[in-house]
């Protein structure tokens, strides 16, 4: 089937390759949604000289207002209007049409047939279809959609029909059955900052994703992040073997390093090092010439790169080669779906070896979903696995006392779980480790106490004769406070 | 009393033109399309024609094409007035931008109409 693309490359993820030719698609949604945004940006990607693209308006904005409003956004040219994309205002048929009562809708019908049959346009727009329903009754509208679809079939032309529908409406009107896809935009409240999101509802012929996707819009238009539970991870092809933390102790009590493709958890406390960890398992990467991918919410670039700095750790020529790679996500602009798209954008790019999430916690709170995260992190897993990557995820524990994790439990999410605690010994707090559980392999099952100096994480040796830790105090055999 | 026809498929647009060019004195006569104005400027050719170029049914390109092929509009002056003021056509005497100055308008109308005292 031959499809259009829509120049939005994770739109046309989400619509199996794009808008399919020869279709009637209704792109629904609420005032201030990015329709318009979205249907130029569809026109500038496809139109050409010789494929024009043409946006009918009936009772929406004047053209000069929409030109002035759609003039920030990158995709727009003003001066390929006329050349590549035609602003043509169907009011005057409209009006004509308004008299003849029954046959209502039937010049703008033959004008929108016509310019498909003649121009050959890859796109035609009409703004705003539900304007229509002003001057016909409800068979006018059905017969323009039953001529529309079985005419607009014959070409090579996508028919894209905007609409300010409300949900009730979108069951009920006939032209949501006639059309051949339904694309919905919203926009709702979801404090501190509100949020858009795309859904299809119906594509025929297509296998399209199913859910709401977020979108953002920005200078460049609309951007669409697919949601990670609906995409298709390829599958992964594993070779064995294993990668060093960068820390041949931590490599010791893990069996020999962790396996290649493993997600890995870091759980502990604020201050126990876990970023220190993830940083070294970076630096350990890079001295062995792989790519790295680092997810922050708290620090920046600048602030990571510092940072490792500051343990002995050189990441500003990886960073500016492009080695590198560092996200940082700010907390209030974040969606599970966004993370989603920049780790996979970051897979796609060049093949990456070594993927940091610092922290989880953070990424459950942000996003406030915690009920997909169960279904997400699997396919966060799952995408970093086919990608052949290993990733290393940080997490928040309580500080003392009894382990408590961040949207309940997750360690199940994790091939391995590597623990951090502050323990108390001889009236002093210091820091230990566990590894907790590792998948299909043996490891380590003592706690060992580590330091953390100008070089980073300092692992001694196994902690014997000492019991309780993992509760709140540390006792010796035998009963004396340890 | 010179007669301008104005072709735009906006009537707002059309609005606009007659108010500003009704206020320098000229007949306005309109038209939605190119086939419309077309017709209309056969019947009895005006002063000036000031089209849109992107509108439906006949374009404001075919439209100056018929005009400057027919003998009898040949002669015709044509303002075009375009969202995109850079498409300039050869065949146009003059071209204005949208949004443009009423100042420009009635400039263009009387320079074009050797209406001076328009």
């Amino acid at each position: 089937m031959k499809r259009w693309a829509t120049g939005v490359t994770e739109l046309d993820l989400v619509l199996d390759g794009g808008l399919p030719a020869g279709s009637l698609v209704i792109l629904a949604g609420g005032p201030g949604t990015g329709k318009t945004i979205l249907s130029q940006q569809i026109c500038f990607a496809n139109a050409t000289p010789e494929r024009k693209a043409f946006y009918y308006t009936t009772f929406a904005e004047p053209h000069d207002k929409l030109v002035r409003d759609l003039e920030p956004f990158e995709f727009f040219d003003t001066a390929a209007l006329e050349e590549r994309v035609e602003l043509v205002n169907l009011e005057s048929l409209l009006t004509d049409a308004a008299a003849t009562d029954g046959e209502g809708l039937a010049p703008a019908v033959t004008e929108i047939v016509r310019t498909c049959f003649e121009q050959r346009p890859a796109i035609v727009v009409v703004d705003s279809v539900k304007a229509l329903r002003d001057f016909a009754g409800e068979r006018a509208v059905r017969r323009m959609f039953y001529e529309l679809s079985g005419r607009v079939a014959h070409t090579d032309s996508v028919l894209l029909f905007l609409g300010e529908y409300r949900e009730e409406e979108m069951q009920g009107y006939p032209e949501f059955s006639l059309a051949d896809g339904i694309v919905q935009l919203a926009y709702e409240p979801y404090e501190p900052v509100d949020r858009r999101w795309l859904r299809v509802m119906k594509l025929r012929g297509s296998n399209h994703l199913g859910g709401k996707h977020p979108v953002e819009i920005d200078r460049t238009g609309i951007r669409v992040y697919p949601r990670m539970e609906s995409l298709r991870p390829g599958k992964a092809s594993l070779g064995g073997g294993r990668l060093t933390s960068g820390n041949p102790a931590l490599d010791e009590m893990l069996g020999g390093g962790i396996p290649i493709g493993d997600l890995t958890a870091i759980l502990g406390p604020s201050g126990s090092g876990k970023t220190i960890a993830a940083l070294r398992f970076v630096a350990q990467g890079l001295e062995e010439g792989e790519r790295c991918l680092y997810v922050s919410f708290q620090e920046d670039g600048d602030q990571l790169v510092k940072k490792a700095a500051s343990f002995g750790w050189d990441f500003t020529a990886a960073r500016d080669d492009g080695r590198l790679l560092l996200y940082h996500l700010p907390q209030g602009l974040f969606s599970l779906d966004a993370l989603g798209a920049a780790v996979r954008d970051g897979l796609a790019a060049e093949s990456v070896h070594r993927v940091v999430i610092d922290s989880l916690a953070e990424l459950v709170y942000a996003a406030r979903e915690t009920e997909r995260f169960p279904t997400y992190a699997r396919q966060l897993a799952a995408f970093v696995r086919a990608a052949g990557a290993t990733a290393l995820i940080t997490s928040q524990t309580a500080t003392l006392g009894p382990l408590t994790e961040p949207a309940g439990s997750t360690s199940f999410l994790f091939h391995n779980v590597v623990l951090l605690r502050y323990i108390e010994q001889e009236s002093e707090i210091r820091r230990a480790l566990s590894v907790l559980k590792m998948r299909d392999s043996d490891h380590e099952k003592g706690l060992r106490q580590y330091v953390i100096d100008n070089q980073g994480m300092r692992i001694g040796d196994k902690l014997d004769d000492l019991t309780g830790v993992l509760g709140w105090s540390a006792l010796r055999e035998g009963g004396s406070t340890g | 009393m010179k007669t301008i026809l104005i072709v735009d498929d906006e009537s707002n647009m059309r609005f606009l033109h007659r108010m500003i060019l009704e206020s320098g004195g000229y007949e306005v006569i309109e038209a939605a399309h190119g086939a419309a104005a077309l017709e209309r400027a056969k019947e009895s050719p005006p002063d000036l024609v000031i089209t849109d170029l992107m509108m439906p049914v006949m374009s404001g390109r075919e439209l100056i094409e018929r005009l400057r092929a027919d003998p009898v509009t040949a002669g015709v002056p044509i303002v075009i007035v375009s969202a995109n003021p850079r498409s300039v056509l050869e065949a146009a005497d003059a071209v204005l931008g949208k949004p443009y100055d009423p100042d420009e308008l009635l400039s263009a109308a009387r320079s074009l109409t050797q209406d001076e005292a328009a």
